[in-house]
């Protein structure tokens, strides 16, 4: 039996995701809504060229990788691993510490409560997703079946490629109706370093021959939203919706024995 | 590596990118650095010779999509460039369209992509209507979109097949709206694939 090459579950992305009743005619900047949450300015910004392509606000708090990104028909506050010096090209960057993640979802949250998105919203978004990296098939299922509750647990063996997500759905704040999914999967990522060669002088690109590093990770993701409504749902309402999504993970992380730090109830 | 002008350049690749941004560009005398930003829903990368680290992404190697979403949204992102150039035209131009026209366009593409549709072709009526068009065979389907409604036109080379006029507020509910105009336009029932995640490009359920 091959070793597990990690047994503590890392934060791969988390996002806070608000979806207005209505696509925006103008959508708000990211810039300012990257302030408004994490209140400095961020390290890059792309503003939007049209508004069918996203703004794009980033900077590293805290450790992670921040970032705000609009589009038309939604705003999307993720978070990430923040870029490393690590010699090793060929590691796949997680967010260790997982109580900073969930120290910056409850800061967006307390923002959207605040009200900085004045726009009509309709339907919010809690999501997290961790990972574990496995060096084969069979140590990934192994993994993922050890983290999912006994009504679920399946045999598996070094099947690749799966995947198993359920929804238990109830009525949350003010009747509004939630989603609550949890996906358990394989997850295949691929690490590719490609030398170019530009300015005056320089030699001529390599012939394009691309060594990629794929990594196998199991991965639990929640993702916790509530149905789109019609009608606008107001900022406390919002927040209470999201802080739900946020404390459905915690239940569900413990229950399914993942131990994560910071997402205890 | 970038002594000698060649930069090891990290690339991201994900099947599932949303949206993706090439953006700052800035030339010293033997190299460029490049910035990057994949962006979805799920993950946002940054790639930049300051952190010369490859992010990630996933990919999917067991299953295809028809359609990678990333070309889809690419397709959209021109339409949103054409949508900008067509209200900055001179008011005189036959091309240029009202703004308040412009913005309801813009609001019709964002379902249209979140839906998942294929970019249409787009062209004016006259500055008060953007049309967005699509060809199936000899079959057109024309989208008349204006500031105050929405009107689908289903045409063959020899007549006006259908057509149907629905007021604006039909926007508030594109999960019905389009796979009736799109019900109509392929003449049979559309199978409606929905799903409750968060993520882009899947249909909420309502």
């Amino acid at each position: 039996m091959t070793a597990i090459q990690a047994t503590q579950w890392n934060a791969l992305t988390a996002r806070i995701a608000i979806f207005p009743v209505v696509p925006f005619s103008d959508p708000p900047s990211s810039i300012n809504l990257y302030k408004a949450v994490w209140g400095a300015d961020p390290d890059q910004f792309f503003k939007q060229p049209n508004p069918l392509r996203p703004s794009v606000a980033q900077g590293v708090i805290g450790g992670v990788l921040a970032n705000c990104a609009v589009l038309q028909s939604r705003i999307d506050f993720s978070l990430g691993p923040a870029p490393s010096n690590s010699p090793d090209d060929s590691d796949l960057p997680t967010i260790e510490d997982t109580s900073q993640v969930r120290k910056e979802l409850v800061k967006i949250i307390d923002s959207v409560k605040s009200g900085i998105i004045t726009e009509p919203v309709g339907r919010v978004a809690t999501v997290v997703q961790f990972i574990i990296v496995a060096s084969t098939f069979s140590d990934a299922n192994r993994i993922l079946v050890a983290a999912m509750p006994n009504q679920y647990k399946i045999t598996l063996a070094d099947e690749e490629d799966f995947i198993f997500q359920v929804n238990r759905a109830h009525r949350v704040v003010d009747n509004i109706r939630m989603n609550f999914l949890k996906k358990w999967s394989v997850e295949r990522f691929q690490i590719v370093n490609v030398p170019i060669s530009i300015g005056p002088g320089a030699p001529p690109s390599p012939t394009f021959n691309v060594q990629p590093v794929e990594i196998l990770a199991a991965s639990v993701t929640f993702d916790n939203n509530n149905m789109p409504q019609l009608i606008p749902i107001d900022h406390e309402n919002q927040a209470l919706l999201l802080n739900r999504g946020l404390s459905q993970v915690a239940q569900d992380q413990r229950d399914f024995g993942m131990n994560i730090a910071g997402f205890e109830p | 590596m970038s002594n000698i002008g060649v930069y090891l350049q990290p690339l991201a690749v994900s099947a599932s990118s949303a949206y993706i941004t090439s953006d700052t560009t800035e030339e010293s005398a033997n190299q460029t650095n490049q910035t990057y930003t994949v962006t979805s829903p799920s993950t946002i990368i940054s790639i930049s010779p300051n952190a010369p680290q490859p992010r990630l992404f996933r990919k999917s190697f067991s299953s295809l999509p028809i359609i990678t979403m990333a070309e889809l949204v690419l397709e959209y992102h021109e339409l949103g460039e054409a949508l900008s150039e067509m209200t900055t035209l001179d008011d005189d131009d036959e091309r240029w369209i009202d703004p308040p026209v412009a913005n309801i366009a813009r609001r019709v593409a964002s379902e249209l992509m979140n839906g998942g549709y294929p970019a249409p072709h787009i062209f004016n009526h006259g500055p008060k209507s953007v049309v967005f068009n699509w060809s199936r065979g000899a079959d057109n389907l024309y989208l008349t979109v204006s500031t105050d409604s929405i009107s689908a036109l289903i045409s063959s080379p020899q007549r006006i097949k259908r057509r149907i006029d629905y007021p604006l507020t039909a926007l508030a509910t594109p999960d019905r709206l389009f796979p009736s105009i799109q019900s109509a336009y392929w003449e049979r029932p559309i199978i409606v694939i929905k799903s409750a995640s968060s993520d882009a490009m899947e249909r909420p359920l309502a």
